[in-house]
């Protein structure tokens, strides 16, 4: 008998004749997931099975996958051939010798003749034969014997079934490109598309000397904390200052945020398309700051022509903030250094903002095209892994 | 690169990176062992500390240790003092005292903060008001970390055993060595704190120094090292550095003092309008504090990074807590506190060195000065 790790997938049942595809990719992801480690993996139709792993990497393996979108459940198990007698000798020897159990066959082998009730009844039957403190209780029990028995001719016993990530293979839902901050919003919206299938590509604007290289790093951090579940992310970082200039120097303070947003858009568009992204992720949530207004968003959205997901925007901070604490990016979002929309805060930004000013006063600033060329062609890439 | 935040870190001096080189590969033997090479490393350690002693005219032991702030928290913690007595600190100590006096105070001391002139430097008649006979410690540092204010510690100390003559007197001099003459018996301090990599050591090496007949209670029980005070293998390549790296600090003090005092009065004498300068009386040549109007001060440091200039920053906005204090030690006006910038030197700072961040500071500081908040 060898210690496995059985991996479920949920969603991806539903996919009819693409199902190959998701299964092909989710391999892909456990594979990366595992990069490092000593193991083999092997899928069959229904089910993914990791094995031949050093006994105390267990822990990790489970840790890593529980953070891989597409698979629903983990159990660790013991591997034994489907023959009745090893079954029962494996079920009696792992089990505790007192407290009640039941036993749960699912005979997915359908060469076998008994039914599966019945086989549960003999490895019960055996269990309490071999020691007389185990009670057999089908409703109240401290622990459930599941065997599994596969078509491959191997059967599984494990106790525990440990809920996944759900969702969906990451990469079958086309790329995106999110515009990370470095706040609390913008790494929980890339959790939010990830679980969807988008892979993520990401943009940060960088205010060089307004914020520091500090912030910079954490946003590298951040970007870092959601390759678990996101895989590897291509972050570029926009250095944005000029723009910030001219916008000061040209526009009204009080469309400071708005202009800058749209200039935002539009790189970000921009590199969207250099990298074969579909949309635009943001962490807006409506009415959350003043950029964040129905008018506002109106205003910065009429910029592009991809569709832009907010997967926040019906949500109140104290539920991104629950997300955020539980995928680990809220100590590093709250750390104090400056973004580059705080720099050149105006103390009273526009609520309402309509397109027709901004589009006036963002024509005041001579150079915009060229400002937008600039800060593209001086991108900073970074691959996060 | 030119490197103007020496009052946070030094460059290690070739001599050091050699003899560190030479303890982590020959003489990488274990100070305890009782083999021959052992036993040499040993008396490497004895000598070593007995020259730092002597550079500094101390008379009593010092304590090798991996910090400053341990340095610091030794003495606070680890001598004797009467439940509920009072503790005296200057407002502006290091975060090293000012975070161990606040958790004395939790634990039921009388802490109790010294008031401080515009410049940084502790008050005389503040510290009088507040000694009193039944005053355990005092800790006041010798040369102010953010303005480099010298604090007349002789004269604090004098005070205040005249006051109370079993009162422990600390100071915390790691601005101070190599900087300024610092001479331990005629400080007459109980304990003094000493840093190696503002001095061109190497990082994790410092030290404090224990006047005859001064107890310190052992804070890391062990093998016994360091006469049982701080059990743990000596880090032999720091300490043989360090005391390599006081020995020419000390040497080089007072002509190098003099040659950057000059330089430092150079940059305040051409300061043009919207800075302020702290300058007093009784000032070390090798900080010099700024405030700029209108312009944050991490804004500048950041600005200056593209000539490969880098300073330190003490502003009001910075997660670091222990500038919090400074604006209103100085007492700036709003349009000033926020852009506190600290430039700090070495005994090999150059001229040029000066000549180039004056030209940056000032074609820097104007063109901020366009993009100021709205």
């Amino acid at each position: 008998m060898e210690k496995i790790i059985m991996v479920r997938v949920g969603e991806l049942f539903l996919k009819g004749n693409n199902r190959k595809y998701f299964v092909t990719l989710l391999d892909k992801n456990i594979l990366a997931a595992l990069n490092g480690l000593e193991f083999r993996f092997h899928s069959t139709q229904n089910r993914m099975y990791v094995e031949k792993y050093e006994e105390d990497d267990e822990g990790e393996i489970l840790r890593r996958l529980q953070c891989v979108f597409g698979v629903s459940s983990l159990s660790p198990a013991w591997k034994v051939e489907s023959d009745f007698e090893k079954i029962r000798m494996l079920c009696d020897e792992i089990s505790p010798k007192k407290g009640q159990f039941r036993v749960t066959v699912n005979r997915a082998d359908k060469r076998i003749q008994k039914k599966s009730m019945e086989i549960a009844a003999d490895i019960g039957g055996y269990m309490l034969s071999k020691s007389p403190e185990r009670k057999v209780n089908l409703f109240t029990y401290d622990f459930d014997v599941n065997v599994d028995m596969r078509e491959d001719g191997f059967s599984y016993v494990f106790y525990e079934k440990i809920v996944a990530s759900g969702g969906l293979p990451v990469g079958c839902g086309g790329n995106g490109m999110l515009l990370l901050s470095g706040g609390i919003d913008s790494p929980v919206a890339a959790y939010c598309m990830a679980k969807r299938g988008v892979k993520i590509y990401a943009v940060h604007f960088h205010s060089f000397p307004y914020t520091s290289e500090l912030a910079k790093e954490k946003v590298i951090n951040l970007a870092k904390i959601l390759v678990p579940y996101c895989g590897e992310i291509e972050l570029s970082v926009v250095p944005f200052t000029d723009i910030q200039y001219a916008i000061k120097e040209n526009c009204p303070i009080e469309y400071m945020i708005t202009i800058m947003r749209r200039f935002m858009m539009k790189i970000s568009q921009k590199l969207a398309e250099s990298k074969n992204c579909g949309a635009i992720l943001t962490g807006e949530s409506l009415g959350q700051v003043a950029s964040q207004t129905m008018e506002s968003i109106q205003v910065t959205n009429s910029v592009v022509t991809l569709p832009v997901f907010r997967p926040l925007i019906g949500m109140d901070k104290t539920e991104i903030i629950e997300i955020a604490r539980k995928i680990g990016t809220f100590d590093t979002s709250i750390l104090p250094y400056e973004d580059c929309c705080t720099v050149f805060l105006p103390k009273n930004p526009v609520i309402k903002p309509s397109i027709e000013k901004a589009v006036e006063y963002e024509n005041r600033i001579p150079n915009g095209a060229e400002l937008i060329e600039n800060a593209i062609r001086n991108v900073e890439v970074l691959q996060i892994r | 690169m030119i490197f103007l935040d020496n009052a946070g870190t030094t460059p290690v001096l070739e001599e050091c990176k050699k003899i560190v080189d030479r303890c982590l590969t020959e003489d990488f033997f274990n100070p305890s062992a009782l083999y021959a090479p052992s036993i040499e490393v040993s008396r490497k350690i004895k000598e070593a500390r007995e020259s730092v002693l002597s550079d500094l005219r101390g008379a009593g032991n010092l304590l090798f240790t991996a910090s400053g702030s341990e340095s610091d928290n030794t003495a606070l913690f680890c001598t004797k003092k009467a439940n509920g007595s009072r503790i005296i600190v200057s407002k502006n100590e290091h975060p090293a005292v000012l975070n161990c006096a606040q958790e004395l105070k939790q634990r039921g001391f009388d802490v109790v903060f010294c008031e401080v002139d515009g410049c940084g430097r502790v008050l005389e008649d503040s510290f009088r008001n507040l000694m009193t006979e039944n005053t355990s410690l005092v800790s006041i540092m010798h040369v102010n970390n953010e303005t480099g204010a010298i604090n007349d510690v002789k004269n604090l100390c004098r005070i205040a055993k005249e006051i109370n003559p079993s009162v422990i007197f600390h100071s915390d001099g790691v601005q101070a060595v190599g900087k300024i003459k610092v001479n331990l018996t005629d400080l007459n301090v109980d304990l003094y704190s000493i840093g190696g990599h503002k001095i061109h050591a190497p990082k994790g090496i410092a030290g404090l120094y224990i006047k005859k007949g001064v107890t310190i209670r052992p804070y890391i029980f062990g093998g016994g090292q360091e006469g049982g005070l701080r059990s743990s293998t000596e880090n032999v390549g720091g300490i043989l550095s360090f005391a390599y790296a006081v020995r020419e600090a000390v040497r080089c003090q007072k002509e190098s003092a003099e040659r950057i005092g000059l330089l430092r009065k150079s940059i305040i004498d051409e300061l043009g309008e919207g800075f302020l300068a702290v300058d007093g009386e009784k000032q070390s040549p090798y900080i010099l504090c700024l405030a700029m109007k209108f312009v944050r001060g991490e804004v500048m440091l950041h600005s200056l990074e593209k000539y490969g200039i880098y300073i330190g920053t003490g502003s009001a906005c910075s997660s670091k807590k222990s500038h919090k204090n400074l604006p209103t030690i100085l007492g700036l006006t709003p349009e000033y506190e926020n852009g506190i910038i600290r430039v700090s030197f070495n005994r090999f700072t150059s001229e040029n060195d000066i000549e180039c961040f004056k030209k940056a500071l000032k074609s820097e500081y104007n063109t901020l000065l366009k993009y100021v908040r709205g």
